[in-house]
């Protein structure tokens, strides 16, 4: 380095440290004013309170209460695991299923050629209209509220991984044939990894549609779960109550998501890593 | 002994017939170095495809030891230009992807990578995931993966065709200690005349679209290369003179 | 190897040619026989059969009785969609371009977002009644967020480059807004449109089911409470038609208008 480049060394240090601070105050800044915006929101909520039937959008105060008393009395907790085991099995039979059926139909075309017109078909459908027709297969217990929201996503997952096994980069099925692996060999080993980010994506909309299923089913087949308790809470104007279980849903779907965020995390950590790499 | 007979290939793209290869004929001799040189487009790349069996081709035939080939022969070990090391495995698993194929046993498959990992240098890194290591040396591993299943024949696309400068000139050095040591024949298809020097007993040179094979061009330089300034050397210099003539490639630059 | 085994690897799996083309025809012949079939042993409440949802629907469009709720529901569609559209486009570029907005909004956004929404409808209910008002309010909410989002999503990424273009020719703030990001966002704001296409359907019908006396949703309860299986599939065609006529208008809108789009770079969101 020459004479004059460290020379400028101390200035030109001193103004990375300058930047760098700005750049942290700026952070902090930002923060705050998102907590700010909260809590004056929260306020006004509240005041509103003073001025509004509590019937409209109650206040954060007795919202509050009533999450209190909802988790006392047992009310919604059990509603939360009564939703979220509908939510568990109904994904686990559409994950199985679809991935089984989108999979077979991406590798061998004859499976491909059979299936499409159904899964187009329902997959145009607006698939809340089958809820009555789950009504009268099952009854109004919770065999509909499952098969509801196995239907509701099952054709966002087959169309994923159609997609998936088909978008596969084609140096990499070139690697399996190279190398001498059969058909099954190359399904298991490379098209499936290779097409985990489609799959994935497929399940985060798979996962917003099963969450509708499940409020939903709760709400129209027998009174059950989370999506019961909405329609409870609303027919008797408890709005309190209302918006207490609609957060505690919220909070599930967030659940939810983050944990399929943290599968990816663990299971497939390739992805964010080769992509980052590649930047 | 390879032989290619009569090769040809067609394909269809956008409603428009390409004829890749037209009629080529050639004898591979065991243990050579030979290249397959030429500008983009002229087959070059396809007819590689086509002896390893993932391209078919349209006419012809090749011929490798008196057996016909068809399908993917598990003789041959293929380096491919875009590398294709598969993120999801370690270096380790993507060299044992061959073995695996033949239901090699765990163990023996292990030491078979470890060993082909050990000839181009990267035992350290076995466990490591490839997205981790630099474009030079995933494409070792590339290559460790082709001979780990100890092939009769290294076919090789481009393999440095991505990588900067430096890092290939390493690695044609590497590739060249590799072959005098092993001894197997290799296919190297390349669009850079230098490199195909350095590295060939004999060059076949492509042109035209359809491709066709041109010329074939005897290499008469001492080895091993590595040891003195090919590039430097006046029969070198003679030869890719009369190479990047041949092919018109200047000509083509210029229009 | 044998040769054997690699000339198998070789031949591409499945392929004839002939029998691709009859598949599906097939496939959906065979499951429509299959149907008809099981009228015979299945109490027709269950699945009806074919000509039994056929015969139901020509009742349904000769009888008029499915134009009324047909006509409502698409009223409801549309006015509920272009609203959410027209807002969720506003915000999101409001949003994209200030950050003080972003950062007041977004906890806001983020949280509604992961709603799913139809757990509102009992608000909203409580709010508007049970009224073609409350049934819009539903559609517009449900059709906000995919276009917010998506707008936002292409807005940012718009950013860096095109801006930095902008700024060396000297635009303005609003030319940079109008000629630049707005339109570069346009893909993205398609594909959020598609998604909000579907959604505004599936709102429709969900407040059609609780929030109505009319429309093609409370059709679907009424059949399903009296056990109309075939009226009831006659409708749920109906309605995917609905769907499939939506998504037909979008391809047309983006081919007309935005000729210049390669779709499937937007598909991220």
């Amino acid at each position: 380095m020459s004479q004059a480049g460290t020379a400028d060394l101390p200035a030109a240090l001193d103004a990375g440290d300058r930047a760098r601070r700005r750049k942290a105050t700026a952070a902090w800044r930002g923060e705050l004013l998102r907590i700010g915006a909260i809590a004056v929101v929260l306020g006004l909520w509240q005041l509103s309170g003073l001025f509004m039937n509590p019937i409209f959008i109650s206040t954060p105060l007795a919202v509050l209460k009533a999450f209190v008393q909802s988790i006392a009395d047992g009310s919604l907790p059990s509603a939360f695991v009564s939703s979220l085991l509908e939510m568990v099995i109904g994904l686990a039979i559409a994950t199985l299923a679809g991935f089984g059926i989108g999979i077979a139909m991406g590798r061998v075309r004859i499976a491909e050629k059979l299936f499409d017109p159904f899964v187009n078909f329902f997959n145009a459908t607006p698939t809340i209209a089958l809820l009555p027709l789950m009504e009268i297969w099952f009854g109004t217990d919770i065999r509909a509220r499952v098969a509801f929201i196995v239907v509701i996503c099952i054709w966002t997952i087959v169309i994923n991984a159609v997609s998936g096994v088909r978008n596969v980069r084609r140096g990499y099925a070139d690697v399996g044939t190279a190398f001498g692996l059969g058909p099954l060999a190359a399904t298991t080993k490379i098209f499936i990894p290779a097409a985990m980010p489609f799959f994935l994506a497929g399940m985060r909309v798979a996962l917003a549609q099963a969450t509708v299923g499940m409020i939903l089913g709760g709400q129209e087949v027998g009174e059950s779960g989370l999506g019961g308790l909405t329609e409870n809470y609303g027919s008797f104007f408890q709005t309190d109550y209302l918006i207490a279980a609609i957060i505690t849903s919220t909070g599930l779907a967030m659940m939810l998501f983050g944990l399929l965020k943290l599968f990816q995390y663990r299971f497939c950590p390739w992805i964010a890593a080769s992509a980052a790499a590649r930047r | 002994m390879l032989e290619i007979e009569h090769i040809s290939h067609t394909y269809e793209t956008n409603g428009r017939r390409v004829e890749a290869l037209r009629d080529v004929s050639l004898s591979i001799r065991d243990g050579e170095f030979i290249s397959f040189v030429g500008p983009s487009g002229c087959g070059k790349t396809t007819l590689l495809r086509i002896l390893d069996g993932l391209t078919e081709q349209s006419g012809g035939r090749v011929v490798f030891n008196g057996v016909e080939l068809e399908g993917v022969s598990q003789e041959m070990g293929f380096v491919f230009q875009d590398i294709n090391l598969l993120p999801w495995r370690s270096v380790r698993q993507n060299v044992e992807i061959g073995l695996e194929a033949r239901r090699m046993p765990a163990a023996e498959r292990r030491a078979r990578a470890v060993e082909a990992l050990r000839m181009v240098g990267l035992d350290e890194v076995a466990d490591v995931p490839p997205y981790a290591l630099s474009g030079g040396m995933q494409q070792r591993v590339g290559v460790a993966r082709a001979l780990a299943i100890h092939p009769k024949m290294l076919l090789m696309d481009e393999p440095f065709g991505h990588l900067d400068n430096f890092t290939r000139e390493t690695l044609q050095i590497e590739v060249s200690k590799l072959w005098s040591k092993l001894g197997t024949t290799v296919v190297f298809v390349t669009h850079d005349v230098d490199e195909a020097i350095f590295l060939s007993n004999r060059i076949v040179l492509f042109k035209g679209r359809p491709g066709r094979l041109a010329k074939i061009i005897e290499v008469d330089l001492p080895h091993p290369r590595w040891e003195f300034n090919v590039r430097g050397h006046p029969r070198a210099i003679e030869m890719r003179e009369s190479i990047i003539e041949y092919l018109g490639i200047r000509d083509e630059v210029l229009v | 190897m044998s040769v054997a085994r690699s000339a198998r690897l070789r031949r591409r799996p499945g392929s004839h040619p002939w029998l691709e083309r009859a598949a599906p025809v097939a496939a959906v012949a065979a499951l429509l026989l299959a149907w008809q079939w099981s009228g015979l042993y299945l109490n027709s409440i269950l699945i009806s059969t074919p000509l039994a949802v056929a015969q139901d629907l020509v009742q349904l469009v000769t009888r008029r009785v499915i134009f009324e709720p047909l006509m409502e529901s698409l009223e409801e569609v549309v006015i509920g969609g272009v609203l959410g559209i027209v807002f969720g486009v506003a915000l999101g570029v409001l949003m994209g371009r200030y950050q003080l907005v972003e950062k007041v909004l977004s906890p806001f956004v983020n949280f509604l977002n992961a709603t799913p929404l139809v757990v509102i409808i009992p608000l909203v209910i409580i709010w508007l009644g049970i009224s073609q008002n409350a049934r819009l309010l539903f559609i517009f909410l449900i059709t906000l967020w995919p276009i917010l989002l998506n707008t936002l999503a292409g807005m940012r990424n718009v950013s860096r480059g095109y801006v930095e273009v902008g700024t060396a020719f000297r635009l303005s703030e609003m030319q940079l807004m109008w000629k630049v990001s707005l339109p570069a966002a346009v893909p993205y704001i398609l594909a959020g449109a598609r998604v909000a296409a579907g959604l505004a359907i599936i709102g429709m019908i969900v407040s059609e089911m609780e929030v109505s006396l009319t429309g093609l949703g409370y059709l679907l309860i009424t059949y399903g409470n009296s056990f109309e299986t075939g009226q009831l599939l006659a409708v749920v065609f109906v309605s995917s038609m609905f769907g499939v006529g939506a998504v037909l208008l979008l391809k047309w809108i983006q081919a007309t208008f935005f000729p210049w789009i390669i779709a499937s770079a937007a598909q991220q969101h």
